[in-house]
């Protein structure tokens, strides 16, 4: 059985209460056999009452198809014109109508009182005396339905008035058909409820009662459009910045690396004097670097004689080799405190913590400008600090690592140009290429710390390092043309995304 | 950073030699410019301002010829005497205490040139001059200053023709009306003497670092050019005037050294032009480079770099040091340049031979290991700034703005404290997504600072938020109990209490044991409102920082 069918059948039954068989096949576009053996099989489980009915179907016959009226009415129309016509010029005025049809006609009014026959010298003459009888009006009210209605009129949709007339007109050849059909109708059964309901549990849901009791065998289920797109269910997921963080820890966990972290609010003595960034230099000023108003200063809880390496190695370069940046290191500017403008302070206190000892290290975090943000600029961004401590260490393999660090980010092509930061000698540039951008794209910088960073820390040996930018990646992998989308948490935008995949 | 445009005509004609604009595009990064922009007959560079001898493009040209190969070693400056004295006057000590002078004669100065010059000077100002408080320069036509010179001091009422002038003004008029006078007031805050340089006729050379006299300008006639320095340190000074010098020698001048007699006895002729000698061991360079150089392929380097090699060794080499590489201050910039005289893009990477054991920090699995947790919960992460402003922070959030974290002069105002809280950056992510569809369920793992007396502190909380028709109490509370139950804190429970975000009798504190961890509520529908919002929102935040120590307490 044709359970979706079967269900729509019932559907409109519950509806309508009596339903025409050849109605609801036309509706259901369906063979009106299969309809037939459905309800035959939906009548045998109590859902339905099946029962015929007769019905009179009139058509117009061929003679009121000839002349499309009756030959009574033509000629009443005629008398309505000229009131009264001598039987000598009836041929001319009502030609269309045979000769027998009209004497027929002219009987039938005079008959019904309609018309008259008189007689002055010796001519015939007939006269309308009823011009408002209601034989008129009725029969033409039927001769326009009929004519209207080739394709019959029930019988029992007229009015008695011209069910009677239908009667009388039968008995006339050719002005009318009338035809008895033979009609099925349906009608709610019994068990119509029980009956949907079962269909209904089988085919669409599947239950727990329909697998248990077994009412599943034999029947069907419901056939699903299985690329229905309905709603969409949004996966919960990472933020896509979060999946790129655990990308590149497992990239530096994998070669090795130890992670670090640090505080968001540092001394300016750790972010910029530790990395020998000279006081007065333009990156310390309020324009680039956010300072916090209160609490303005800090302790630096550093032993005194490394404050004062520091200090010496600004001023006239200690023991480094070096002649320092000349004038007066003010501990008062150390003291203040700001939001780190770069992870670099994660990494020089681990050189201080580490000292000379082979190390690896890396952390990834926020960093601070103080940007006008725009679709290019963030005041607040991600930033990953690396730095190598070893005996040996030189420029080759900082670019050994940046590179490598690249390729496993999907970036074959690295290069690197020469550069300068006040707190790495030699410095380098990375770039990578952007192949869907078909453009060379800066994302950070490299280098050795200067001797001026670490000697005071007790590390005389080269430690590599470098600093860079990921947001820039995202914007790649996602085409994002203003950076402000990464932070700006449209569910829209995080819904529909992919996850970050290289 | 500065940035200079380089013309082709001007290449070729420092060259010699046609060049075209891609060839030197190609070239220039080698010696760390950025390249900013190009045209068909032009290129724009960035320079680092630790290298102002890039600020002409003869500074560049003298570079790039070296890795080119077209010229090396260290370019030769001549000095010769001028006579001409300065007396420096007791009174000038404690407002700009040092001036250095110079005189540099036969420059030829076409229209183009004197543009190069001047901005070079502005370069100088803004790098080493610090906005020309530390260091300032004052550029004369030598024919018309009589020496010797006199640097003094006088009163606000003094006048004279400044520059873009031409009637008198006094000091103190200068100082609140001209433009440039206004731009660098700030220097003399507060200050009722003002140093002045004046020639032996009483002509005002300049009123440093303001503005100079209008009678000893420049013009394309200026063959002669006389320099000042003034300044807060000698070494500065000196810098700047050799840079001056040995860049003007470049544009065909001839250097000619001025004498400067302070109070105190001293006497300092400038520009020194002194040529330093660094010596950097072999081994050094070698190894921080990662190549094994000969002791030829280091000079070549070097004296690509246009620095010279006055001796090599197997152990050492010194190298002289030109006095416009202001730059180098340690051997370790040596390296840097036969790095850069080699060719950076000679050398291939590879990795380092350090054998060390990889970890995540513990702190930061923890945190992502709660994510997962949320999101298996079915909300989804998001990143908000820690950065803020109190409005989000506090007032739409029915709070008092007080014990936050503010910073200095930002230059936005919607980033201008510190987040104390993140439910209040969720519902900004909510406002923001109000046209997706409901329910809508959102985390977030990340920092929040306040202050606390003169500390500040730093702590990790986790906040969730769910919004939409039927998301209340229960739906947040669902969450917090599968959330709790996961990381194994099946005993904890929640305290009534009052808090101004939330409804009343719907927020309480979320307590474990005896230690409060955070708080968990409906949010008010005044708060929904004043974030835009029309639906209902709940949400939790918890402090990670006080659950891992339960955490690791229990375990």
């Amino acid at each position: 059985m044709d359970v979706e069918l079967a269900k729509r059948v019932l559907d409109e039954v519950r509806v309508r209460g009596r339903v025409q068989l050849s109605s609801l096949a036309e509706a259901l576009n369906i063979n009106i056999d299969k309809l037939r053996g459905l309800v035959e099989d939906l009548k045998k489980r109590g859902a339905l009452k099946v029962y015929s009915l007769v019905r009179k179907i009139v058509f117009p016959g061929p003679r009121l198809l000839k002349y499309r009226d009756l030959p009574e009415l033509i000629m009443f129309r005629v008398l309505s014109e000229y009131g009264r016509i001598r039987f000598s010029e009836l041929g001319e005025v009502a030609r269309q109508v045979s000769r027998d049809d009209l004497n027929a006609a002219i009987g039938r009014l005079v008959s019904k009182g309609i018309a008259r026959i008189s007689s002055t010298n010796g001519d015939r003459v007939i006269e309308l005396v009823d011009e408002k009888h209601e034989y008129v009006e009725r029969a033409s009210r039927l001769v326009e339905l009929l004519i209207r209605n080739m394709e019959g009129i029930s019988y029992d949709s007229l009015d008695p008035a011209l069910q009677e007339l239908v009667n009388e007109f039968t008995k006339r050849p050719g002005i009318v058909d009338v035809k008895e059909i033979r009609e099925s109708y349906i009608e709610p059964g019994v068990e119509l409820d029980a009956v949907y309901k079962e269909l209904g549990e089988e085919i669409s849901s599947l239950t727990p009662e329909i697998i248990v009791s077994g009412v599943w065998k034999g029947r069907e289920f419901k056939k699903y459009d299985l690329n229905e797109r309905v709603y969409v269910a949004f996966p919960a997921k990472l933020h896509p910045m979060h999946e790129l963080i655990k990308e590149i820890r497992e990239i530096f966990l994998s070669m090795g690396f130890m992670e670090a972290t640090g505080p968001l609010v540092e001394l300016a003595f750790i972010n910029f004097d530790m990395l020998f960034q000279p006081q007065d230099h333009p990156a310390r000023d309020m324009q680039d670097t956010f300072y916090l108003k209160r609490p303005k200063y800090g302790v630096i809880e550093y032993p005194d004689d490394l404050v004062e390496r520091i200090r010496l190695t600004h001023e006239a370069g200690w023991e480094t080799g070096s002649r320092g940046w000349g004038g007066h290191w003010d501990v008062n500017e150390a003291r203040k405190l700001l939001l780190r403008t770069h992870t670099t302070s994660v990494s020089v206190r681990k050189v201080y913590e580490l000292g000379e000892r082979e190390a690896k290290i890396f952390s990834i975090g926020r960093v601070f400008r103080n940007e006008t943000v725009d679709y290019k600029h963030l005041a607040e961004f991600m930033q990953v600090d690396g730095i190598v401590i070893s005996r040996r260490g030189n420029v080759r393999e900082l670019m050994g690592i940046i590179s490598e660090f690249y390729r496993r980010l999907g970036f074959e092509d690295v290069r690197f140009w020469p550069s300068y930061f006040p707190y790495t000698e030699p410095s380098l540039q990375p770039s990578i290429y952007v192949k869907k951008w078909g453009k060379w794209l800066e994302l950070g910088g490299a280098g050795i710390f200067r001797p001026e960073v670490t000697y005071p820390l007790g590390v005389k040996w080269p430690v590599l390092a470098w600093g860079l930018g990921i947001e820039r990646i995202l914007m790649i992998k996602y085409d994002l043309d203003d950076i402000r989308t990464i932070y700006e948490n449209n569910l829209g935008w995080l819904r529909h995304i992919p996850i970050y995949t290289r | 950073m500065p940035v200079l445009t380089l013309y082709k005509y001007r290449v070729e004609e420092m060259l010699g030699r046609t060049m075209d604009i891609d060839e030197l595009e190609e070239w220039l990064p080698w010696l760390a410019l950025d390249i900013e922009d190009k045209g068909p007959d032009y290129i724009k560079v960035e320079y680092n301002p630790n290298r102002p001898d890039y600020g002409t493009p003869h500074g560049i040209m003298r570079a790039l010829k070296g890795i080119m190969g077209v010229e090396r070693g260290a370019p030769k400056y001549k000095v010769e005497d001028s006579k001409i004295e300065v007396h420096v006057d007791q009174s000038v000590s404690g407002i700009r205490p040092y001036i250095l002078c110079a005189l540099v004669k036969g420059v030829r100065l076409r229209e183009d040139l004197i543009e190069e010059i001047i901005e070079f000077q502005e370069d100088l100002h803004m790098g080493i001059g610090r906005n020309r408080r530390k260091m300032a320069i004052g550029l004369h036509d030598a024919d018309k200053v009589t020496p010797p010179i006199k640097y003094t001091t006088v009163d606000g009422s003094f006048k004279f023709i400044p520059l873009e002038c031409d009637s008198e003004m006094s000091i103190t008029e200068i100082l609140s009306k001209h433009p440039t006078g206004i731009k660098y007031s700030y220097v003399y805050r507060g200050v009722d003497r003002y140093p002045i340089i004046l020639d032996s006729e009483g002509i005002v050379l300049s009123f440093p670092p303001i503005i100079n006299g209008i009678y000893t300008q420049l013009s394309p006639d200026t063959r002669d050019i006389f320099i000042d320095v003034t300044g807060l340190e000698l070494n500065t000074l000196m810098q700047t005037i050799n840079l001056l010098t040995t860049t003007l020698a470049e544009y065909g001048g001839s250097i000619y050294s001025v004498t400067v007699y302070y109070p105190d006895g001293d006497t300092v002729v400038s520009p020194s032009l002194q040529y330093e000698r660094i010596k950097v061991s072999i081994d050094y360079i070698k190894s921080l480079i990662g190549v094994e150089l000969s002791l030829d392929e280091i000079t070549e380097s070097v004296e690509k770099a246009r620095l010279d090699v006055s001796s090599i060794s197997d152990k050492e080499i010194e190298v002289v040091v030109p006095p416009y590489r202001v730059d180098i201050m340690h051997p370790v910039d040596i390296v840097e340049d036969v790095m850069i005289g080699y060719g950076l893009w000679r050398l291939s990477p590879t990795l380092p031979n350090v054998v060390t054991v990889g970890a995540p920090d513990g702190f930061n699995v923890f945190k992502d290991r709660l994510s997962l947790i949320m999101v298996g919960l079915g909300f989804q992460e998001v990143i908000n700034s820690v950065l803020t402003n109190p409005e989000e922070q506090f007032v739409k959030m029915n709070l008092d703005p007080v014990d936050y974290i503010e910073v200095e002069s930002p230059k936005s105002s919607l980033y201008r404290i510190l987040r104390r809280w993140i439910i209040p950056r969720l519902m900004t992510n909510l406002y923001r997504s109000k046209s997706e569809d409901y329910p809508q369920k959102i985390f977030e793992i990340g920092e929040v600072v306040y202050p606390a007396g003169d500390k500040v502190i730093e702590e990790t909380h986790l906040a969730a938020a769910v919004a939409g028709s039927k998301q209340d109490y229960t739906v947040i509370k669902a969450a917090l109990d599968g959330f709790m139950e996961a990381i194994g804190i099946g005993d904890y429970h929640v305290v009534d209490g009052a808090h101004r975000s939330f409804i009343p009798g719907r927020v309480g504190y979320i307590v474990v044991g005896e230690e409060e961890i955070g708080i968990i509520g409906e949010i008010h529908p005044s708060v929904i409102l004043n974030f835009q919002l029309a639906v209902p929102v709940a949400a939790f935040e918890i402090n990670i920082n006080k659950l891992n120590r339960i955490l690791s307490r229990a375990s």
